[in-house]
C-alpha cells in the first residue's frame, strides 16, 4: 500500500511529442533554418549526388551526359576494394600506397609536432631573460607562407650545395651528397618540413593550457614529495590532455583526410603533378586520378569511401576521448 | 535598456535601407567591367531602346573576349599587339585578351567547354584538343574557313595533325614548339669531336657524352666540374615528352597507330628509356639532375655547367641576349643547336605548341574565325612567334626564319616532328605515361649512380600503366 501511495506521488514526466517539441522551440528552429538551408544546398545535396555519380560510368566520353551516364552500381566500390587484397591495377596501387603514406606522414607529424610542440611550450613556461623574444621567434615559421616554407626547405634538402647535405658531410656522417628530393628519403624530407611549419600552433596550444594550471598544485605536489617526473605525469599532463585530444583530432582531420602539406610539397619539389610514390597523399592522388584520368565515377566513389573512413575515424576518436574533450569544454 | 536595444535596432533598419539603396545608384555612375560586354552582347537592342540618336547602317561594333595563356616574357603586351593591328584592320570588332595561368587554364577551359562562361576564343596546347572537342565544347572551322588560310598544307604537318580530331579542325595551329639538342661548341672541340660526328645517332651521342665526362672539364669562371649532359628529370612538366625523343627513334611509339592501346611498354620504349636512363647510371649527368625541373636544367647550361641540353626555339633569342648577365657568356659565344640524334627507327623530335579554338557558345563566332584567321596570317605569325620565342606553325610563316644557321635546325627538326595521338582519352594517358616514366625516375635515383636499371624492372613499370591505359581507352 504504501508502496502504492509513494507511487502515485511522483510525478510522471511524458516526453512531449515531436511536433509540441518543435512548436517549443520554434524560435529556435527559425535561427537555424538558414544554416540548414545553406548545409542542404552546399553539403548535403552535393554529397547525395557525389554519391549517385559513384555509381555511374562517368568519364571523358560520357560526361556530357553527366548523370544519365550509365550506370554501373557499386563496380567502382568493388576495384577499389578490392585492392584490399591485392591488385595488379597501378591506380589502385597507387591509392593504397596513398593511403599508407597518409597514414605515416600523419603518425609522424603528429609525434613531431605534438611531441617537439609540447616540450618548446614547457620550456618557453619557464621564466627566463628574453622569454618574450623567444616566444615570439617560434611563432615566425606560422606567418611563413606555406609556399615559401617549400622553398626554404627546398635549399635546405638541395642535392648540389643544400644545406642539409653540407653540414651532413661537414660532420663527417656522410661523404657523397644525398638525394632528397626524389627517391625516397623525399618523404622524410617533407616530414621534417611540415612538423616546423606546424609546430608554432601546437606551442601555442600547449602553452595556452599551461598558463591556467595553478602554480599551488605543484607546490602542494611538491610538499607531498612528488618528483618532477610525477608532477608533469600527475598534473601537467592531465591539464594538457583535453588540449592534446583536440590537436591531435585537429591534425588527423587536416593531415591524413585533408590536403595536409600540399602546398609545402609542390613548392618544395618544384612540381604539382604527381608528387611521385613516396610522397603522395591519399587526397591529392584521389584528385589526380578524377579529373587527370578523367574518371569522375571513380573519384566520386574513392570520395565517398574517403568520407566514410574519415566519418568512423572521427567518431572511433570522439568516443575514445570523450571525456577529456568534454572536460576542456 | 530597451531603448537602448530600440535605438540600435532603428540604426540597424536605417543602415539596411541605405545599403540597399546604395548598389543601385553606383551601378549607373561606375558600371563594373564585366557589365560591358552584356551590353555589346545585345547590340540589336540598342537602336531599339535609342532609335532616333544610333544611326542603324553603322552596326555597333562587335566584341569577342580571348584567352593566352603565359606565353613570352610579357604575354599581355605581346597579344596586345596582334590584336591592336587586327583591330585596326577589323573596325567593327573589338577584341580583349586575358593571360589565364597553364595551371588554371585546362579547369578554365574544361569548365567552358562545358556550357560555363568562357570567352570567344581560347588558345589550346596541342595535347588538350581532342579532349576539349570530345567534350563537345569547341566549334570546327568550317570549309570556308579552313581554305581561307591555305588548308592543311600550309601549316606543319604535326601541328595540324594536333588540330585535327573526329574529322574535323576543331582548333587551328598557333604556334609551334619544336625540341632540339643544345650544345657547347667548344667543348666539342676541347674532346676533338665534331657537331656532326656528335650528333649522328644516338651511340654517337653517347660516346661524346663518355668523351666529355672522361676529360673532366670544369668551368672556368666558377670552377666548378662540367657536366656532359643535364636533362629535367621526375618533378618536371616535360617528362614524357623529353622521354619520347628517345622512345620514337629507337622504332616505339606512346600508342598504336589507332589510338586504342599503349605501345609505350613495347620493347623497343624500353630500349629506348635503358638508354635514356643509363646517361644517368653511367656519370653522365650532373648527380642532382633527377632534382631538377626544364627551367633550372635549362639554368645550369645558361651557367656553362653542361655540355648538352634539351631546348626550344626560345633560347636562340636569349643565347643573342649579350650584356644582360643571364647566360655565362662563355656560353654564348659558343652556343649550337642540333636535332635530336637519329636512332635505328630514324630521326624524330616532339612538336608541341598551341592551337587556338573557338567555344561554341561564342555570340559571334564569324568574328572570332576572323580574329584567328588574322592570327595565323604569315604578318602575325612572324611577329608573335618572333615575341615569344617560338616557331610560327604556318609553312610560310617558318620560311622567314629560314637562313639563321640555329633557326634552320628547328626547321629542319619540325617536319621531322611528332605529337601524341589525336584521341579524346589523351589527358589521362599523359597522365599515366607521366606517372610511369616519373616512377622510373624514382627508381634510378633509388638505384643511384653506378647502378644502372635493368630492363625488365623499366617494362615492370611501363607495363603497369601501359595495363591502365588500356582500359581506359577501351
Amino acid at each position: 500500500m504504501a508502496t502504492t501511495t509513494q507511487t502515485q506521488s511522483v510525478p510522471v514526466f511524458k516526453k512531449p511529442s515531436l511536433w509540441r517539441r518543435i512548436r517549443r522551440y520554434k524560435m529556435a528552429y527559425v535561427f537555424i533554418a538558414p544554416a540548414g538551408i545553406a548545409m542542404l544546398f552546399i553539403h548535403i545535396i552535393p554529397t547525395i549526388q557525389a554519391f549517385y555519380m559513384s555509381l555511374l560510368d562517368l568519364n571523358v566520353k560520357t560526361l556530357l551526359q553527366f548523370l544519365n551516364a550509365p550506370y554501373i552500381g557499386f563496380a567502382h566500390y568493388g576495384k577499389i576494394l578490392g585492392g584490399l587484397v591485392g591488385s595488379t591495377d597501378a591506380n589502385i596501387k597507387g591509392l593504397y600506397q596513398a593511403l599508407e603514406n597518409s597514414f605515416w606522414f600523419t603518425f609522424w607529424l603528429l609525434l613531431g609536432t605534438m611531441g617537439i610542440g609540447m616540450i618548446m611550450a614547457l620550456l618557453l613556461n619557464r621564466k627566463f631573460t628574453g622569454r618574450g623574444i623567444a616566444r615570439t621567434l617560434v611563432l615566425l615559421p606560422w606567418v611563413v607562407p606555406t609556399f615559401v616554407v617549400g622553398i626554404i626547405w627546398q635549399f635546405i634538402w638541395l642535392q648540389r650545395g643544400g644545406l642539409m647535405n653540407r653540414f651532413l658531410m661537414g660532420v663527417g656522417l656522410i661523404d657523397n651528397p644525398i638525394s632528397w628530393l626524389i627517391g625516397p628519403n623525399a618523404r622524410t624530407a617533407l616530414i621534417i618540413a611540415a612538423i616546423w611549419s606546424g609546430l608554432p600552433f601546437n606551442i601555442v596550444m600547449f602553452l595556452s593550457s599551461l598558463q591556467v594550471i595553478p602554480q599551488d598544485l605543484y607546490e602542494a605536489a611538491q610538499m607531498d614529495g612528488a618528483n618532477a617526473w610525477q608532477r608533469f605525469r600527475f598534473i601537467t599532463l592531465q591539464f594538457l590532455k583535453p588540449i592534446m585530444v583536440i590537436t591531435a583530432m585537429f591534425g588527423i582531420i587536416f593531415n591524413f583526410f585533408g590536403f595536409g602539406p600540399y602546398n609545402i610539397a609542390t613548392s618544395m619539389f618544384n612540381t604539382s603533378l604527381d608528387l611521385g610514390r613516396y610522397v603522395n597523399l591519399l587526397q591529392i592522388v584521389i584528385v589526380r586520378q578524377t579529373f587527370n584520368n578523367q574518371l569522375y565515377g571513380y573519384g566520386a566513389a574513392a570520395s565517398i569511401l574517403m568520407m566514410i573512413i574519415a566519418v568512423a575515424a572521427v567518431g572511433l576518436f570522439y568516443r575514445l576521448f570523450r571525456s577529456s574533450m568534454i572536460s576542456e569544454a | 535598456m530597451r531603448k537602448f536595444m530600440l535605438f540600435v535596432s532603428i540604426v540597424v533598419v536605417f543602415s539596411m535601407l541605405l545599403s540597399a539603396c546604395a548598389p543601385a545608384a553606383t551601378a549607373t555612375s561606375a558600371p563594373k567591367p564585366t557589365d560591358a560586354p552584356k551590353a555589346t552582347a545585345v547590340p540589336t537592342k540598342v537602336p531599339t531602346a535609342v532609335p532616333t540618336e544610333v544611326p542603324t547602317e553603322v552596326p555597333a561594333p562587335v566584341e569577342i573576349h580571348m584567352w593566352i595563356m603565359p606565353n613570352g616574357s610579357d604575354p599581355q603586351g605581346m597579344i596586345d599587339v596582334e590584336l591592336a593591328a587586327f583591330m585596326a584592320a577589323n573596325p567593327d570588332i573589338i577584341v580583349t585578351a586575358e593571360v589565364v595561368g597553364w595551371g588554371d587554364a585546362y579547369g578554365k577551359i574544361q569548365t567552358a567547354a562545358q556550357g560555363g562562361e568562357g570567352p570567344c576564343v581560347t588558345q589550346l596546347g596541342t595535347t588538350w584538343v581532342p579532349t576539349f572537342a570530345a567534350m563537345g565544347g569547341l566549334r570546327p572551322y568550317t570549309a570556308d574557313e579552313i581554305a581561307a588560310i591555305g588548308g592543311e598544307a600550309a601549316f606543319v604537318a604535326a601541328s595540324w595533325q594536333s588540330g585535327f580530331t573526329g574529322g574535323e579542325v576543331a582548333a587551328m595551329p598557333w604556334f609551334a614548339d619544336v625540341r632540339a639538342l643544345g650544345y657547347r661548341t667548344d667543348l666539342l672541340e676541347a674532346v676533338g669531336v665534331t657537331p656532326e660526328e656528335a650528333f649522328a645517332t644516338m651511340d654517337s651521342f653517347k660516346e661524346t657524352l663518355v668523351k666529355i665526362r672522361d676529360a673532366g672539364l670544369v668551368d672556368e669562371a666558377s670552377a666548378m666540374p662540367i657536366a656532359a649532359f643535364v636533362h629535367p628529370g621526375k618533378n618536371d612538366w616535360n617528362v614524357w615528352q623529353n622521354a619520347s625523343m628517345f622512345i620514337w627513334p629507337f622504332g616505339g611509339d606512346l600508342l598504336s597507330a589507332d589510338g586504342t592501346k599503349a605501345a609505350f611498354n613495347s620493347t623497343e620504349a624500353v630500349d629506348a628509356l635503358a638508354f635514356y636512363t643509363s646517361l644517368y647510371a653511367e656519370g653522365l649527368t650532373p648527380a642532382d639532375t633527377l632534382e631538377l625541373n626544364s627551367a633550372s636544367a635549362e639554368g645550369r647550361f645558361h651557367d656553362g655547367l653542361a655540355a648538352t641540353y634539351f631546348t626550344g626555339p626560345w633560347d636562340i633569342v636569349n643565347s643573342r641576349a649579350t650584356g644582360d648577365g643571364a647566360w655565362n657568356p662563355v656560353v654564348s659565344a659558343n652556343y649550337g643547336v642540333t636535332e635530336i640524334p637519329a636512332g635505328a627507327a630514324g630521326q624524330f623530335t616532339f612538336v608541341g605548341g598551341s592551337n587556338l579554338g573557338i567555344f561554341k557558345s561564342c555570340a559571334n563566332p564569324e568574328a572570332a574565325a576572323r580574329l584567328v584567321q588574322y592570327l595565323v596570317s604569315d604578318e602575325s605569325q612572324i611577329r608573335y612567334a618572333t615575341a615569344v620565342s617560338m616557331l610560327p606553325a604556318t609553312l610560310s610563316g617558318q620560311a622567314a626564319f629560314a637562313g639563321d644557321p640555329l633557326f634552320d635546325v628547328f626547321l629542319s627538326a619540325a617536319a621531322k616532328g611528332k605529337t601524341p595521338n589525336p584521341i579524346a582519352q589523351w589527358g589521362a594517358v599523359e597522365n599515366n605515361l607521366q606517372t610511369a616514366i616519373q616512377a622510373i625516375w624514382e627508381d634510378v635515383a633509388a638505384a643511384g649512380v653506378g647502378t644502372p636499371l635493368t630492363k625488365e624492372a623499366i617494362k615492370a613499370r611501363l607495363d603497369e600503366y601501359a595495363a591502365v591505359v588500356d582500359d581506359l581507352l577501351k
